[in-house]
């Protein structure tokens, strides 16, 4: 028998960084299931790739830093498999490999690794793609176009130019045209909320932004619900904005991110010729965090100081 | 966060075995430490004055036995360092020194002798953070409202509980005694929802009084915390004592111990305490007498078993704010409220991932991982522990508080 001393509190919550990773990853995969219900073996293969991909890259990186193996705590195999969820289904393979490179080597590592990077690591993978290779990066597929002999290639119901009607019942099931994972408004909605209950996600950011996309869509004439579902506004407001290393730490910060977002997102979809720039907006907000953070500590010291009022000791 | 909830609350307080040897730090209060008045070879008796309080802020200390007095040394103490301490030899005979009694109504007893009771009884907060009652009972403003602590919010813990069932009527006498003193206009007594029996025996004994009310609050760490329970029951945020919002706050361990003082002359030399935790095969509340080591109390731990075990942590407290001990030798004092025996883990720092739970979970509205990093807010932090409890990436936030808060005290106030 050994005594050890050691600082308060003696016990801790069991809930670690891995098993965090572990359920946001269990969240994912109702939707991922969806993608491959949609759009078939092409999306398994791009989902499968995509994380293989990732922890061979995190392994590789370690091994150059001569760091511990990093794979274990889950936040590889996460990216790889956000960045596969953001992706067409019909992407070459070799793009996918080569994102994850980028997300994992440069985005990740090259800032010092989990916990460092200023930016969301998928989706400046995702970025990198549809900005080197912008064919490959928008051609979409129907939903089941693998049961035709031939590809039907489709717009997304974003598009400026697209013709087709697609109903918001469509969207809230992902029978429609997209990536892979951000099609099923109702699968992402499963797993957040699990997440809600399992106490990972925070309301403020999915919260404040969504209803900052539901009042910018009011104010300009426009379904509301439609911009809520189409697109990838669930699964940027659920998975994207709210990983936990680039978004604000502070509560205010938290609902500044979320109401910024929502009015940058909506500006890019009401007057640029960009059909959807949530990717590049959450990335852009990615570097004002720390900014953003600073003006949540302020506040909070200055509401600190209304709430606890001193008392002065007569 | 899984309370343990609490196998021993159930259960009926056990008398502690007593030891031959006991141990009685000098310091077992907040302030400066009691002067001893007996010497070496001396005689004592059970609730004799063996140290009397020195000083503005400091508490009288009795003997909880019979026996000789065989040392005045340095002693091992909770805290980790060595204190002056009074050993005494007991002889198992207990003879007890006359006490006097009180009959009278408290409601016609005049203030002051209550409090000269108080004083020498040598009562302290037993909730852990020891400031003597006496001092606490003369504040300098006027009593809004009497809050009483039944909330017991550590894990494990069930002291609070017993004394709440089993000595009802102390506890209210005690709660009497304060009302008499401050003159407060309501009386809260909060107790944790969990706690169902002590809720029933508690209201039973409130419909006597008017302006006394039990409110039962969710079992949620740390309600127990004098802040977060102020905030609770009268909606009064404070910074750091309830006294600044006209409040005080009585543990009602404290209260149960004034009633013995006031009523029959009962000094404090026992407490009941929580002996439990995950390496103990059987948990029960003891009413031990102060002074006694922790060795007494666990046989569990003798040298003969002691080998089978692996790696302790013993603790004096809850295993939020518990301290953990670095010898078998230290005694139970006045402020101890249980000691537990958990296995030690070591847990692994890893780069924080920013997920702003300690944010979330502080209960005092501080960023505790701001105050840890950068010294934002430090001082107003209670180190209830729980953001270091949630922290996923097992970052040592409270240490690194505590740590900010010494360096901005250092800076204010050079030398």
């Amino acid at each position: 028998m050994r005594l050890f001393v050691a600082a308060s509190p003696h016990s801790r919550n069991p809930q670690d960084v891995s098993s965090i990773m572990l359920h946001v990853i269990l969240a994912l995969v109702p939707t991922s299931l969806m993608g491959i219900f949609f759009f078939g073996i092409p999306a398994l293969s791009v989902i499968i790739t995509s994380v293989l991909s990732a922890l061979a890259f995190e392994v590789g990186v370690n091994t150059l830093r001569h760091q511990k193996l990093t794979i274990f705590d889950g936040s590889a195999a996460l990216t790889g498999l956000l960045l596969a969820l953001t992706l067409p289904p019909i992407i070459p393979l070799w793009m996918v490999v080569l994102g994850n490179g980028f997300s994992i080597i440069v985005v990740k590592h090259l800032f010092g690794g989990l916990g460092h990077n200023i930016f969301n690591p998928a989706l400046s993978g995702r970025l990198f793609l549809s900005v080197a290779y912008p064919v490959a990066m928008t051609s979409w597929i129907k939903p089941h176009a693998l049961l035709d002999p031939v590809y039907i290639s489709t717009a997304t119901p974003l598009a400026k130019e697209a013709t087709l009607i697609v109903s918001n019942w469509q969207l809230f099931w992902g029978n429609v045209g997209g990536s892979v994972g951000e099609t099923s408004a109702f699968a992402i909605l499963l797993g957040a909320i699990w997440l809600f209950k399992k106490g990972i996600l925070d309301w403020k950011i999915p919260g404040s932004f969504l209803a900052t996309v539901f009042f910018m869509a009011l104010l300009f004439g426009q379904d509301p619900l439609f911009h809520l579902l189409a697109g990838g506004t669930l699964l940027g407001a659920f998975f994207m904005m709210t990983d936990y290393v680039t978004s604000p730490l502070t509560k205010m910060g938290r609902l500044l991110y979320g109401i910024t977002l929502g009015v940058l997102v909506m500006s890019v979809r009401l007057f640029s010729h960009m059909p959807e720039g949530l990717a590049f907006c959450i990335v852009l907000m990615n570097g004002v965090v720390p900014l953003l953070d600073k003006a949540g500590i302020a506040l909070h010291v200055h509401v600190y100081a209304l709430i606890f009022k001193e008392h002065q000791d007569t | 966060m899984n309370n343990h909830k609490k196998i021993t609350g159930l259960l009926p307080t056990r008398e502690a075995p007593a030891p031959h040897e006991l141990v009685f730090p000098l310091l077992q209060h907040t302030g400066t430490p009691a002067l001893p008045i007996i010497n070496v070879g001396d005689a004592v008796k059970v609730g004799q004055l063996i140290a009397k309080a020195s000083g503005n802020v400091s508490a009288n200390i009795h003997s909880s036995v019979s026996g000789l007095v065989t040392a005045i040394d340095l002693a091992p103490f909770s805290s980790g360092i060595e204190v002056m301490s009074i050993r005494i030899e007991n002889d198992h005979k207990y003879y007890k020194v006359p006490m006097a009694t009180h009959t009278r109504p408290i409601k016609e007893t005049p203030k002051e002798f209550l409090l000269q009771r108080i004083e020498d009884a040598g009562i302290v907060g037993l909730g852990g953070k020891m400031i003597p009652t006496h001092i606490k009972l003369r504040p300098n403003k006027p009593i809004a409202e009497l809050v009483i602590n039944g909330a017991e919010c550590e894990p494990y813990l069930s002291a609070d509980h017993r004394v709440m069932v089993e000595m009802t009527k102390a506890v209210f006498t005690g709660i009497e005694v304060a009302m008499r003193i401050l003159e407060p206009q309501t009386v809260f007594i909060g107790i944790e929802d969990h706690m169902i029996d002590a809720m029933i025996t508690m209201r039973n004994y409130a419909l006597k009084y008017k302006n006394v009310k039990v409110i039962p609050l969710p079992s949620i760490y740390p309600q127990g915390a004098e802040r977060v329970l102020v905030r609770e029951l009268t909606q009064k945020r404070v910074r750091r004592s309830p006294l600044e919002a006209g409040v005080i706050a009585l543990n009602v361990s404290t209260c149960a111990a004034i009633g013995q003082a006031v009523t029959n002359g009962m000094p404090l030399i026992s407490r009941v305490i929580t002996l439990s935790g995950t390496q103990l095969e059987k948990s029960y509340n003891y009413r031990v007498r102060l002074g006694t080591p922790i060795k007494t109390l666990l046989p569990e731990l003798s040298a003969d078993r002691a080998s089978k075990l692996g790696d302790l942590r013993i603790l004096m407290g809850g295993p939020m704010m518990g301290l953990a001990q670095h010898s078998l030798d230290v005694p139970i004092i006045k402020g101890t409220t249980g000691v537990l025996v958990l296995e030690h883990t070591v847990y692994e720092t890893q780069m924080c991932i920013r997920c702003g739970r300690c944010i979330d979970y502080c209960p005092v509205f501080v960023m505790p991982i701001m105050a840890a990093q950068q010294g934002i807010q430090a001082s107003e932090c209670m180190e209830c522990g729980l953001c270091s409890y949630h922290c996923p990436s097992r970052i040592p936030l409270v240490e690194k508080i505590r740590l900010n808060k010494i360096k901005q005290q250092m800076r204010q106030q050079p030398q």
